[in-house]
């Protein structure tokens, strides 16, 4: 029973409801928008008002960290830090924690994987054409960008006055490992939680069959899977986004850019998909190793991470 | 398209992974988990008010309520409410509260209305009283460590007979990722009662009047705990001792004296009560909050036993379901059963001086049922609006054991209808 990865549609949610159907293979399915995207959890239990209930936890989170941490949401934490006009922000423990993450993977990645990187999309437009921005536009843009210029010192945070940060490459992942916590607590031990593409399963089904997802083919996005990966405990994460490129005399320029230069790395995968113990953890070796570039199988391989890489 | 799939391979060098897992862990962590309750109201709510934490968006909670209790043929009592949170900082916050209510209307002295077995004679049965009371305190609420919060509060009323005031301290503590709370507190207050009271268990025309003030103070002590155990149930246990002394008698209520045989009142002049200086009592709450779909099941059982002999049971559902995401309406029953104190008298033989009396038909054995029903709405700018309506009856003995002769066949306990009706707004800011 393959289950549809769905890879960042975009949705802007209105609507907070989620709808229950019960599956053929006899799970029950809870679906709702959060996060920019369709979210879907599974649950194997007969019970469909318990499921409602329990469903409603994982939205509940998806939603809580949708407003707290989303740069559109007015009154959450991004928009207040990116609004703050170079004065210090003083952050409660949840986002301390994320920045902190953010952080250490800023470390990991030597500097790659960077949250102010975000006001780059204002040079870049990925929409499948081949119109490349002007590299003056790209340049002017760089000395905005960089976690080093950032003055964090938990919990305060101090961002210099036109820069901005973005917790959109850590919020879906954290978002369903946080769902996965709530569900756990409340003695949930089959489920598939499955936010936009990414994925944390809680137990095997029932009948001790796992969990069976599939991965969208990038060159027909919502209609082929091209391979599925059975998922019985832990995080499934996908980085990459087919429509999300531009394409000029035949080289191609991915979505993911490269914060010291501002342009895109070069030759990394399409798509690249890593099963971790956590959906956090494989969002992160995703990206990492998609900011690898061409060197991205080789770090997954010495990571020791199993992966599926489309090239 | 280039497909390359590679399985697991087990390498010594996975650094990233093991320093990302690490990271990621603490990371996930960082946040204790929502109470059950919390997370089903966000759920109901979306994403509005979760969490108080960090610098809060809206840090003022205010709360404002007005509510009318009207007994059929008795007392009215109408009041407001005023309650105001506000968010300091992440560590501390600040609560103040005010209430101003007003009773009027004609209650029991406790006198039997038969006083012969002619009938009935123009004794009173009921005092006519208005009375208001203003009432303020505050809470300060503070965090001792990320587990623990200390709650200080101070209290005052005032009413024409009446000037209380209060002090209380409360330590909570979570443990096991905010799935268990402990609740320890005490309290203190000492009401100063202003008014004239009369010579106890003495006919009341030739009692002597004291115009001195009279004292009691009472001490509580409380152990509680909140559990959230699966599926979004939440168990709270609760304790009170409460140790009271001073004076406790009411100078407004009588006892009949009736003929030992015949159970004619003898006299005009009932006599006044006396209830003893000490009062000890124990309460034990349990509540069990249970998500049902939609909704939430609140169902709570109180057991009470005091040193006056008096033992009650309170039984309570409340039902709050959805009926749309902004309105939602909340069924409740409530059902109170106490047995009568040891002094409890229906009245007294002519001669017979206990220790301690009282006729007060609150300390009788009695039962009230209460149904009602509240609807809630919450508009889309936030805040909740609410209204509430409830109907109350109390029943007791009309015949009790100790009803004397021609007392017999009078209702000693009419039964009492009340209705109520409340209404209450809360906003953020």
């Amino acid at each position: 029973m393959p289950v549809r990865v769905k890879q960042e549609a975009s949705c802007t949610q209105k609507t907070r409801a989620v709808t229950l159907r019960t599956a053929s293979e006899g799970h029950v399915v809870g679906e709702f928008l959060a996060l920019g995207g369709p979210c879907e959890v599974l649950l194997d239990i007969p019970d469909l008002e318990a499921a409602r209930y329990l469903i409603g936890l994982a939205a509940g989170e998806a939603w809580r960290i949708e407003s707290r941490f989303s740069r559109y949401n007015t009154s959450g934490v991004v928009h207040q830090i990116n609004n703050a006009k170079g004065q210090p922000v003083t952050l409660d423990e949840e986002s301390s924690a994320l920045l902190d993450f953010a952080d250490t993977c800023h470390r990991l990645s030597d500097g790659a994987f960077d949250i102010t990187s975000g006001i780059l999309r204002r040079a870049w437009t990925f929409d499948g054409s081949d119109r490349l921005p002007d590299p003056a536009a790209v340049s002017a843009l760089l000395p905005h960008v960089g976690w080093h210029r950032v003055n964090w010192s938990r919990p305060q945070l101090r961002l210099p006055p036109g820069m901005q940060i973005d917790l959109g490459g850590i919020g879906k992942e954290y978002a369903v490992d946080q769902a996965a916590r709530q569900l756990s607590a409340a003695g949930v031990n089959n489920a598939l939680i499955n936010f936009g593409g990414d994925a944390f399963s809680l137990g095997p089904r029932a009948n001790s069959e796992p969990w069976v997802i599939g991965i969208d083919d990038p060159n027909a996005t919502g209609r082929a899977c091209v391979r599925s990966f059975p998922l019985r405990h832990g995080g499934l994460a996908t980085s990459g986004d087919a429509r999300r490129f531009l394409k000029k005399n035949g080289k191609r320029y991915g979505h993911i850019l490269n914060p010291k230069t501002g342009w895109p790395i070069q030759g990394a995968p399409r798509s690249v998909s890593v099963k971790a113990d956590s959906c956090v953890d494989a969002g992160m070796l995703a990206t990492f190793a998609m900011l690898k570039g061409s060197d991205a199988e080789d770090f997954l391989q010495a990571e020791g991470a199993e992966h599926f890489i489309i090239w | 398209m280039q497909l390359t799939l590679k399985k697991k391979k087990q390498r010594k060098d996975e650094a990233v992974r093991s320093l990302l897992s690490a990271a990621s862990a603490s990371l996930l962590l960082a946040v204790p988990l929502a109470h059950a309750e919390d997370v089903h109201q966000h759920h109901a709510e979306g994403a509005h008010q979760h969490h108080a934490e960090g610098a809060p968006e809206q840090p003022w909670r205010v709360d404002a309520g007005a509510m009318r209790y009207s007994e059929k043929d008795r007392i009215s009592v109408s009041e407001l409410n005023f309650r105001a949170r506000r968010q300091l900082s992440e560590d501390n916050a600040l609560s103040l509260r005010a209430d101003y209510d007003s009773v009027s209307g004609a209650s029991p002295t406790g006198t039997t209305k038969i006083q012969t077995t002619s009938g009935a004679s123009g004794t009173a049965y009921m005092a006519h009283f208005q009375t208001v009371r203003a009432a303020v305190g505050a809470d300060w609420e503070t965090s001792l460590s990320p587990d623990a919060n200390l709650t200080l509060s101070g209290d005052h009323s005032s009413s024409k007979m009446n000037k209380s005031s209060g002090i209380g301290a409360a330590v909570a503590r979570d443990f096991n990722q905010r799935n268990t709370t402990l609740v320890a507190g005490a309290s203190y207050s000492v009401d100063a009662i202003d008014m004239e009271i009369m010579t106890e268990l003495t006919p009341s025309d030739t009692a002597t009047i004291r115009a001195t003030s009279e004292k009691k103070d009472q001490i509580d002590l409380q152990l509680g705990v909140t559990q959230v155990l699966a599926r979004g149930t939440l168990l709270q246990l609760n304790f009170v001792h409460s140790n009271a002394s001073g004076y406790m008698t009411n100078p407004h209520k009588l006892i009949s004296v009736v003929h030992p045989l015949t159970g004619e009142t003898l006299t005009n002049s009932p006599l006044t009560e006396k209830r003893p200086d000490k009062r000890d009592s124990n309460a034990l709450y349990a509540q069990v909050n249970h998500a049902l779909g939609e909704g939430v099941l609140y169902s709570s059982y109180r057991y009470f036993q005091d040193s006056w002999g008096i033992k009650a049971h309170t039984v309570d559902f409340k039902y709050r379901q959805p009926i749309t995401e902004k309105l939602y309406v909340q069924p409740h029953v409530r059902v109170y059963a106490q047995g009568a104190a040891d002094f409890y008298r229906s009245m007294l033989a002519v001669g017979e001086i206990p220790a301690y009396a009282s006729a007060d038909y609150r300390l009788a054995k009695l039962q009230t049922n209460s149904i009602g029903v509240k609807l809630g709405y919450k508009p889309s700018s936030g805040g909740e609006l609410t209204a509430r309506v409830e109907v109350m009856r109390q029943n007791g003995e009309q015949h009790p054991q100790d009803a004397i002769g021609v007392q017999r066949t009078a209702d000693l306990f009419p039964e009492l209808e009340a209705i109520i009706f409340h209404i209450g707004y809360t906003k953020l800011f």
